[in-house]
Formats: structure tokens, C-alpha cells, sequence
């Protein structure tokens, strides 16, 4: 008896520094592990891909418009296609995308109240992130938004110059939007 | 005797009420059996052809499989440049908009047996745009006080390759037709040539390896094909294995050298059949005008129904195998309009290659790969012929970029295009029709 005990005291502190609950790895943890594994995605792609092909090989352009012009998708772009596979093919309900106070794509604004606070706080408070709970469309998620910073000159010109930009001032590491993980919770 | 009698009409009564039954069900049961007995009314263009094979589309009893739509045209989809992709509705932010019309289903647009308001069997009402876009004049003032029945007219719902903003800045006030003008050049024996395990050397009657047994009254025709030119031998096209002999060999012979033309046929409403391991469509199956003729009603399309076996001479291809079944006023009307003068000219040597304009031309366009390269390389570009004739068809501005805007500046395009009569004539005259599509592009810019 002693032993089983002992046991499941073990298994509960494991489990308590692990922040792992009955239900599994608490939604905050899920949320900043997926942000991680993307943000590293998305600086190779941007990096190792386009920067290196489009300006240091000049070997080929990235464009808005990448199927029609035969051209490598912008970063923005890849992360997108990454999100509509996951939305996809995932059986979880996990989702994530870019968002914005500023969008070049009107869509791309915030639409519920925990988004259009979430990017407020994010704006407000440089280098934190915002974690919420909400509703949308009848189910229950949460959602973490994390700053998404304008980490080279490519990123504040293309926006800068953006004929549908509504924000054409934007400088080097200052941040342009947000990445929106929202994960079920029932 | 009375009851005798009512007995034996009873019993031969149930007899065939049993009889239909067996044949009806076995009908629907069985998958390849002609099902077009059950068929509730017309269905759209295209899609009569595999009409017989209920379940291509339906469940077993009568439910609609989208799966179905997405079998056939998914591919497709995903490599034009669509606009409504399923999978952006599947993001919960977006999915409030799929309340008043579910956009994420082809169904809800695309019905068949049914009167369509658009091609492509689509039936939905012709404002549907106002669902989602009822305040689009909020970020395009060129939009204000346009109705959302006319929407099509200068957007495609899904392929709109060549109608995005930038594309038509970039080609504002260009020419009606460009002097220098020209389709590009078919290059695939270039490509043909660094993978081939044969010699490329021209074969002359005395090189080839039929069987003693076989006729060889056609080998003139071989003999001036480009086949023979190539080193392309009778064995290669009549045969897949050793030992092996086949006198019309179909279309999957062609495949092991033309894989990329074969699946351009088989997705285009020459091939449909073919692809769905029905036999293949015969000219008389067509829905649009043809020529009356045993000759043209009886053929089979088959790579051989265009090039002609043996010869497979392009230039045949490209215009006289149309128009030996295509009787329609825009076929008709061909041979009357410049584009046919500047094919007789390209053919007669007087213009330089490409300048003239077939039916291939514009219904079997070139595709070029890899043509945005930054620096410039030597590299060849691989020039495709798109053997999906439907591809580019509807909406017709699926043809501005890869046939149009080889010759004609994007305003002249895309009024020409937009013109139904001009179409019937075959473009002999002007475009009476003007799309304010550019005007809108310059205010905004």
C-alpha cells in the first residue's frame, strides 16, 4: 500500500512540473510549444529559402501572387499554407494565423474581442504574449497570441509599400501583427 | 376455368413485375452497367458524358458524394490560382460566413439535373457574391453602386489566373495586338532527348522491327513522321514487352513517352470517358454542333482521332482534324478570320513559326515552365502542349495569359472575350464590348 503510495505521489509531481493534468499538457504549454516549432519554420523559410534564393543566388522572386508568376510564396504566405494543411488534415481543431491591427488583406484583421484585445496587448506590452479563453462559432477555445516582429527590411518595405497597407510606417523589429494559436477545449 | 385463368395471369403478372425488378436492381447494383434509365433529368455539359455511371456522383442509394466532384476536379482547382479555396472556411474565424451560404461545399453552388443560371452546372443565384462581399465598395470605391448580379463579369469564383489587380497594372494600355506576336515553340523532343535510351538517329523503311506478319503498306506515313526522324521504331508504339504485338494500340502505349499529354486528354471532355475506364467518346456523343457524316459521327476520340496514326502530323492536328467533326458557328467561321489567313501564311513560310493562330493554338495552348528565372540562365524552358482542350474554356479568361496575351495586349483580351459575337464569328471583326475592369485598376493606382 505504502508503495502504491509512494507511486502515485511521484507520478503527481511529475506530473504537476510537467503541467500535465488529467486531461493532458495545459493549453498555454500546447500553445507556446506550437508557437516554437512555427516561429523556426517560419525564420528557415524566410532565411534559408526565400532570402537566399530571391536576394543572395538571385535564382528566383518571391511574389504576392506566387502560382501566377511562377515565384517562391512570401513568408507570410508559407506560414498560411502550413495553417490551411493543419486546419486540413488535423483531427485536433488546433488552428493558428497570422493577424494584424494593420493587414495588407482586410480579412487578416481582428475579428472577435479576445483577438482585437490579444493584439491590442501584444502592441501595448512589446515582448509579452496574451492568452485567453473564447467562443467562436459555438465552440470553446483557447487562444494565444504571440508578437509577430518585423525582423528584416524586406518585411517593413513590402508593407510600407502596399498600395491596400493602412499602415506604411512600420520600422525594423517593431511589431507588425500577431500569430493567433487557438486550440479547442472541449 | 375463371380462376384458372385469373391464376395464370397472376402468376405471369409476377413474373415480370419480378423480372423488372431483377433488372432494375441488378442495373443499379452492378457498376458497370449503363444506369441512364434512372437518371431524374439532363445533366450539364461534360458531365452527360460519364452520365451512365450514377456513382461517379451518387452513394449507392441516390446521395450526392462530394468526393465525387473533388476525384475529377481537385487537381485542377489546386493548381489554378483559386479564390475560394475549401480550405480557408475551415478557419473558425471564417467559419460565421458559411451561415448564409456554405461556400465550403461544391454543392451548394454546382447542382445537376438542373436548369444552371452559369455553366458548369451551377445553379445558384446569380447575386450570390453579396453573402460575403456586400461591403466591398467600403475598400473599392471603383465598386460603389455595382450590382452583385453582374460580379462574374470581370471575377471568376475560382480561377482568376489572369484578373488580380497587380497583373492588370502591369499591363495597363498595352497594344490591341502586338506585331512581334507569336505562340512559343513546341520543344519536347529537346527534353525527349536527354532521357531517351535509343539513338535519336532517322530511321530509314529498311530499319524497322515489325513482325514479318504486319502490313506494311503505312510505313510511308511512318517513314515521314517525326517518330522516324527521332529513331522512334515500330516496336515502340505497337508493343509494351518483348514478344508482344498490338496493331492499334490505344492510348496508353503513347503514354510512356507523352505522359504529360495523355493526362491533359484524359482531363479534358475528349478523354473524360477514357478516364473513367468507359469506352471512348464517340463524336456523336457530343453535345455541341458536329459535322453530319458517318465518317465524323462514328469517331472515336482516341489520340488517333486527331493524329492521324502513323503521320501524327501536327500541322493536320492543329486545325483540319477539328474541323473534320466541329461544325459550330465559331468552327465554322474560322476559315474566314485573320487568324486563319496568318496560319496559312505561317504554314506557307511567309510569316515566322508560331505567328499564325490554329484551333490548337488557342484550345490546346502552350504552356511554359520555368519562365520566371531572376538571372538569366540558357536553360531551355519546356514548352507543353495542354491536351485538356476544355482546361481554358469556361470562364474564357482562363485563355488570357497562356493563348491571348501571346499576340494581343490585355484590354483587347479581354473585350474580345468578353464580346459572345465576336466569339461566334471567330473573331473576324472588333470587340463591340468594353469591360471598365482596367479603368477601375488605374483609379485605384
Amino acid at each position: 500500500m505504502k508503495n502504491i503510495i509512494k507511486i502515485l505521489s511521484v507520478g503527481f509531481l511529475l506530473g504537476s512540473a510537467l503541467n500535465v493534468s488529467a486531461e493532458g499538457i495545459e493549453p498555454k504549454k500546447v500553445a507556446d510549444m506550437i508557437h516554437d516549432a512555427l516561429e523556426a519554420n517560419r525564420i528557415v523559410y524566410a532565411e534559408k529559402i526565400v532570402n537566399r534564393l530571391m536576394n543572395e543566388e538571385e535564382v528566383i522572386d518571391a511574389n504576392e501572387h506566387w502560382k501566377q508568376e511562377q515565384a517562391l510564396l512570401l513568408p507570410a504566405q508559407f506560414f498560411r499554407e502550413g495553417a490551411d494543411i493543419v486546419r486540413e488534415k488535423s483531427r485536433s481543431g488546433v488552428s493558428y494565423s497570422l493577424l494584424s491591427l494593420w493587414p495588407v488583406n482586410a480579412k487578416n484583421n481582428a475579428k472577435s474581442d479576445v483577438e482585437k484585445a490579444g493584439l491590442k496587448f501584444i502592441s501595448d506590452n512589446p515582448g509579452k504574449n496574451f492568452y485567453g479563453d473564447e467562443v467562436v462559432a459555438g465552440k470553446r477555445y483557447f487562444t494565444a497570441i504571440y508578437p509577430d516582429i518585423a525582423s528584416s527590411g524586406a518585411c517593413v518595405t513590402c508593407h510600407n509599400n502596399h498600395k491596400d497597407s493602412p499602415k506604411k510606417d512600420f520600422k525594423l523589429n517593431q511589431i507588425m501583427g500577431g500569430m493567433l494559436i487557438r486550440i479547442p477545449t472541449e | 376455368m375463371k380462376i384458372l385463368k385469373k391464376t395464370m395471369l397472376f402468376t405471369v403478372w409476377i413474373i415480370i413485375l419480378s423480372a423488372l425488378g431483377f433488372y432494375l436492381v441488378t442495373t443499379l447494383i452492378n457498376e458497370k452497367t449503363d444506369k441512364r434509365l434512372f437518371l431524374p433529368a439532363d445533366t450539364s455539359n461534360g458531365h452527360h458524358q460519364i452520365e451512365e455511371q450514377c456513382d461517379l456522383c451518387h452513394e449507392p442509394f441516390g446521395e450526392l458524394k462530394e468526393q465525387g466532384c473533388l476525384d475529377c476536379h481537385a487537381k485542377s482547382l489546386s493548381k489554378a490560382s483559386d479564390s475560394h479555396e475549401v480550405k480557408l472556411f475551415k478557419d473558425p474565424r471564417n467559419e460565421q460566413m458559411l451561415e448564409d451560404m456554405n461556400a465550403a461545399s461544391c454543392l451548394t453552388c454546382h447542382n445537376e439535373h438542373q436548369q444552371d443560371n452559369y455553366p458548369n452546372g451551377v445553379t445558384v443565384a446569380k447575386d450570390f457574391c453579396v453573402h460575403c462581399h456586400e461591403d466591398v465598395a467600403e475598400d473599392r470605391v471603383t465598386h460603389k453602386g455595382l450590382e452583385f448580379d453582374n460580379c462574374t463579369e470581370c471575377h471568376n469564383y475560382h480561377d482568376n489566373t489572369a484578373l488580380y489587380e497587380d497583373f492588370l497594372a502591369k499591363h495597363l494600355d498595352e497594344k490591341d495586338t502586338f506585331k512581334e506576336g507569336k505562340l512559343p515553340q513546341r520543344n519536347f523532343l529537346h527534353f525527349y532527348s536527354k532521357k531517351a535510351k535509343h539513338s535519336l538517329d532517322a530511321l530509314k523503311l529498311v530499319d524497322h522491327n515489325a513482325p514479318e506478319s504486319v502490313d506494311l503498306s503505312l510505313g510511308q506515313d511512318w517513314l515521314e513522321s517525326s517518330h522516324a526522324e527521332a529513331g522512334i521504331n515500330c516496336l515502340d508504339c505497337h508493343s509494351k514487352k518483348e514478344g508482344d504485338w498490338v496493331n492499334k494500340p490505344n492510348f496508353s502505349y503513347c503514354e510512356s513517352c507523352h505522359k504529360k499529354t495523355i493526362q491533359g486528354f484524359l482531363a479534358g471532355k475528349h478523354g473524360i470517358r477514357l478516364a473513367q475506364e468507359l469506352s471512348a467518346m464517340t463524336v456523336s456523343q457530343a453535345r455541341l454542333p458536329m459535322l453530319e457524316g458517318a465518317d465524323a459521327e462514328n469517331k472515336i476520340l482516341n489520340c488517333t482521332a486527331c493524329h492521324s496514326a502513323h503521320k501524327f502530323n501536327v500541322v493536320e492536328a492543329a486545325v483540319s482534324s477539328c474541323l473534320n467533326c466541329h461544325a459550330d458557328e465559331h468552327s465554322i467561321a474560322y476559315k474566314k478570320s485573320k487568324h486563319f489567313q496568318l496560319w496559312q501564311d505561317e504554314q506557307q513560310g511567309a510569316l515566322e513559326k508560331g505567328a499564325g493562330v490554329s484551333c490548337a493554338g488557342c484550345h490546346l495552348p502552350r504552356e511554359t515552365k520555368g519562365k520566371k528565372r531572376k538571372r538569366k540562365s540558357k536553360r531551355i524552358k519546356r514548352v507543353n502542349v495542354q491536351h485538356n482542350q476544355s482546361h481554358n474554356l469556361s470562364p474564357n479568361q482562363k485563355m488570357l495569359r497562356g493563348v491571348c496575351m501571346n499576340c494581343h495586349g490585355l484590354g483587347f483580351s479581354l473585350d474580345s472575350l468578353a464580346d459572345k459575337e465576336l466569339i461566334k464569328n471567330n473573331f473576324s471583326s472588333l470587340p463591340k464590348k468594353h469591360l471598365k475592369m482596367l479603368e477601375m485598376v488605374k483609379e485605384r493606382i
